[in-house]
Parts: structure tokens; C-alpha cells; sequence
């Protein structure tokens, strides 16, 4: 309330009061003092601003009160006139913090509505920012899974396009299954005679393994190249691995991953057949392509120069290698020399004897 | 309310029994006040319960006064009571503005409270 101060000012007003009767004038009376106090109070501070209606009624209870003073100095017309007076201006101020709360409650309103219209702001704000992300991530997801239907799409049509390729291979007897291992064995006119050149059937076969090989994207595979006994064993070694080279080369470029795939020359070792004639030494010209099994430690082109070969028909190193393949009465069957991996294309064999191709 | 508001009436209803009537028009004056203070409430804030207590007080004195024959100081002896109770309902009236406007403020850091909890707990 703003009237705290009046009693601090009363003990002053009063002594005023006696001074003034010692001198003789009429002394206004202590109810009077008190009403004067709280008529400045009022007058003069905040009820003058909120409440101008007040301190007006107030301020013509005080001229009563004073008249009644100038009248009747110390009667009880004075007293009671200073009386009311008093709770007029008490009215008064006590009407100014009704105001003054009633400012301070509409203030508060507008500061709650405020706070109130960012919040919803906010969060219209953020439901905004959610349902942005929410079309985002439906787009993304949409997206995702038509590219997921085009790769299953993909895959399909790769699996049955390696099947086919398989089945091809099945068909002209050069696919076979070995302790988990594929063998794709290519043989005839593969090459130019002598040099490493595919020739354009041995392109077209090589496009059929490599569509049977995407079936096996995560298997590694080894490209194995083979002579028949004619010529020089060095040279035919070297003449092997070039043929092995070549055949690596042309399945990298139709496709398959260079980290999978690994060319070995035999050179004469492993005959499927006999060389004393000439059909057998055709079947022995060949390259074999095997699909190992996965993390498959036992491949031939794995093992270090000079250890046995990994095929497990052709291991051995007492001579007998090929007899499990070797057609039966071969007598041209050879110890395999040591395999080289990958290197670098030897000197060109010499052309073959009696027109053979090789 | 209700037991001081039938009360009231028979506030000056004993007054008339005693010979010397108060002034009819003050009298309904402050006994207009008084209802209009108690039914803001000055019953039950304790600055405007004394001020009612005064008034009715003082309309006891206007018809001890009335009843002796000093008439003019029962009417301001009425008058006395009449501002009494109209400083118990201004009274009333300016504690319940007060206490609207702290329940607004409250009402507010009770939002902002709310505000904050979401960010609080979504870290």
C-alpha cells in the first residue's frame, strides 16, 4: 500500500500541532494532522495519476474538514469531518493500487498471451520442420526402394543371364565341379597359332564366362593357361602364362574385378589327353578357369614356386600328375614345371611342328 | 455473506425501535456500503473486516446519539461509518486485483516452466 509513511510523519505533525497552540491559534486536532498527511499522501503521489476521482473526493472531504476547523476549532464536527477525510484519501490511494494492479494483471495478460502465441509459434514452427523432414525422408525412402527394385531387377536378370551362361558351358562339356571348386576348361582355336592373341571364337566364349561368373561376385578365380607337349618345355611354360595373361585381361574388361582374378601358366603339365595325336593335343591347348571356393587358401596359383600345383588331379611331385585326368595310355604326360603367376610375356614359342596348332 | 447481509438490515431495524430514529437516508447510504463491501469479500481480508468491524461500530454511536437527541453529530457519526465501509470494499476490491494480478505472473512462469521442460529433457 502507498500509505507506510504516514505513521512516521505523525509524532512530527502533532508536535506542529502543539506549537501552534502555544502560540495561541486555534490547534487543528490530531484527527485533522492525520487527515492533511494522508489527503498530501494522496494528492501527491501515485493516486493523483491513477485515480483522480479519489483524491477529488478526498480533497472536498479535506475543505470540510478544514471549514469545520476555521468554525469550530476542536469540536467533534471537526474531528469526525477529519475523520472521514481521511478514509477518503485512504479510498483514494487504496483505489490507486487497485488501478495499479489491474495494470499490472492486463500487462501480465499481454505478456502470457505473448508467450503463449510464440510458443504455439514454435511449435507450429518445428511441426513444420518435422513434416519437411518426414517428406524428406518419404522421398529418400521411395527412392531408395525403387533403386532397390532396380537392383534386384539387375541381380535377377544377372542370375539368369549367368545361368544361361552356365548352362551354355554345361552343355559343350567345359563346365564340371570339383571339392566345391567350378572349372570352366576352354579348348580349340583360342588362340592365333604360337602367340597369345584371342581369336574371335575365344572372345565369344570368354563373354559367356564372364556372364556365368557374375554369379560368383565374391569368389576369386584363377585363370590357368596349358600347352601340349610339342616344342620346347621353357618356351611352352612361358607361351602358357601369356595365354593365361591374355584370358585375365579380356575378363577385366568384360567386367570382372582385376582383384579377383589371377593367371597362371602350366605350360604342358595336366594333359586331359593324349598328345601322340592330334585331337589329344588339341584338348591339352587349353585355359581353365576356376572359380575357387571363397577365402579358398588351396589354389594353385596360390603356392609358393616350386610347391605342387593346387588342382588336386594334377599334385604331385613323383611324376604321376595328370592321371586323374591324363586320357588313360598317355604316355606324354610330363612333371610340371615350376608356375610362374602373372609375369611378364615370355619369348614367343617357336611355331609347331607338322602344323599343329597350339 | 449471507448471515451479515440479513444482519445488516436488522442493524437499523433495532435503531428504529428506540425512539429517536436515524436519518433514513444516510442509514440506507451505509447500509448499501456495508453489503456492496461484504459482497467484494472485506469479510475476508483483514484490514477491510476491521474497517467493516469500525463501521458497524460507528452506526451504533449515530443511534446512541440519535436516540439522545444530537442529531447532527449521529449523521456524521452515520457518515463516519458510510467511509469506513467504503474504505472496506475499496480495500477488498484493491486485495483481489492484487492477488489476480500475482496468479497472472504466476500463470506466466508456470508457462515459461512448461516451455523449458521439452528442451530440458530433449538435452
Amino acid at each position: 500500500m502507498l500509505n507506510t509513511r504516514r505513521t512516521l510523519y505523525f509524532p512530527g505533525l502533532v508536535a506542529l500541532a502543539l506549537g501552534a497552540a502555544c502560540g495561541g491559534a486555534a490547534a487543528p486536532s490530531t484527527e485533522l494532522l492525520t487527515a492533511r498527511h494522508a489527503y498530501d499522501e494522496a494528492r501527491n503521489g501515485e493516486a493523483a495519476r491513477l485515480n483522480p476521482t479519489g483524491v477529488h473526493e478526498a480533497a472536498k472531504a479535506m475543505q470540510a474538514a478544514e471549514a469545520a476547523h476555521k468554525d469550530d476549532a476542536g469540536s467533534q464536527r471537526e474531528k469526525n469531518s477529519a475523520y472521514i477525510a481521511l478514509r477518503k484519501s485512504e479510498i483514494a490511494i487504496a483505489g490507486a493500487s487497485e488501478a495499479l494492479a489491474k495494470q499490472e494483471q492486463q500487462r501480465a495478460d499481454a505478456t502470457y498471451k505473448a508467450q503463449l502465441e510464440q510458443h504455439s509459434q514454435q511449435a507450429e514452427q518445428q511441426r513444420s520442420q518435422y513434416a519437411q523432414q518426414l517428406t524428406q525422408t518419404e522421398v529418400q525412402l521411395q527412392q531408395n526402394s525403387q533403386a532397390l527394385q532396380q537392383r534386384q531387377q539387375e541381380l535377377q536378370e544377372a542370375k539368369a543371364e549367368a545361368d544361361k551362361a552356365q548352362a551354355e558351358l554345361r552343355n559343350a562339356d567345359a563346365l564340371r565341379e570339383e571339392e566345391g571348386r567350378m572349372i570352366i576348361s576352354l579348348s580349340g582355336v583360342l588362340f592365333e597359332s604360337g602367340g597369345n592373341s584371342l581369336s574371335k571364337l575365344a572372345e565369344r566364349r570368354l563373354d559367356t564366362v564372364a556372364h556365368a561368373l557374375a554369379a560368383y561376385p565374391d569368389r576369386p578365380i584363377v585363370v590357368e593357361g596349358y600347352t601340349d607337349s610339342q616344342g620346347n618345355e621353357d618356351k611352352n611354360q612361358q607361351l602358357s602364362q601369356r595365354r593365361a595373361d591374355a584370358v585375365r585381361e579380356y575378363l577385366q574388361q568384360r567386367g570382372v574385378d582385376p582383384e579377383r582374378l589371377r593367371a597362371v601358366g602350366k605350360g604342358e603339365a595336366n594333359p586331359v589327353a593324349s598328345n601322340d595325336t592330334a585331337e589329344g593335343r588339341a584338348s591339352n591347348r587349353r585355359v581353365e578357369i576356376i572359380v575357387d571356393r571363397v577365402n579358398d587358401t588351396r589354389s594353385s596359383s596360390n603356392s609358393p614356386p616350386g610347391a605342387s600345383s593346387a588342382a588336386p588331379a594334377s599334385s604331385g611331385a613323383d611324376g604321376a600328375r595328370g592321371t586323374s585326368r591324363a586320357a588313360p595310355g598317355s604316355t606324354t604326360a610330363r612333371p610340371a614345371p615350376e608356375h610362374s603367376v602373372s609375369r611378364a610375356p615370355a619369348a614367343e614359342e617357336p611355331a609347331p611342328s607338322a602344323g599343329v596348332a597350339r | 455473506m449471507r448471515a451479515f447481509e440479513i444482519g445488516i438490515p436488522a442493524l437499523f431495524a433495532l435503531a428504529a425501535c428506540g425512539g429517536a430514529e436515524l436519518n433514513q437516508t444516510r442509514a440506507t447510504n451505509v447500509q448499501a456500503s456495508l453489503i456492496a463491501a461484504e459482497q467484494v469479500g472485506a469479510n475476508n481480508q483483514p484490514k477491510a473486516a476491521l474497517h467493516l468491524q469500525l463501521a458497524k461500530e460507528q452506526i451504533e454511536s449515530a443511534k446512541r446519539l440519535a436516540a439522545d437527541g444530537d442529531q447532527v453529530n449521529s449523521d456524521l457519526m452515520l457518515e463516519r461509518a458510510k467511509a469506513d465501509a467504503e474504505l472496506a470494499m475499496q480495500l477488498a476490491r484493491t486485495e483481489q486485483e492484487e492477488q489476480n494480478a500475482r496468479q497472472a505472473w504466476d500463470k506466466i512462469r508456470e508457462l515459461k516452466q512448461e516451455q523449458e521442460k521439452p528442451r530440458q529433457s530433449g538435452g
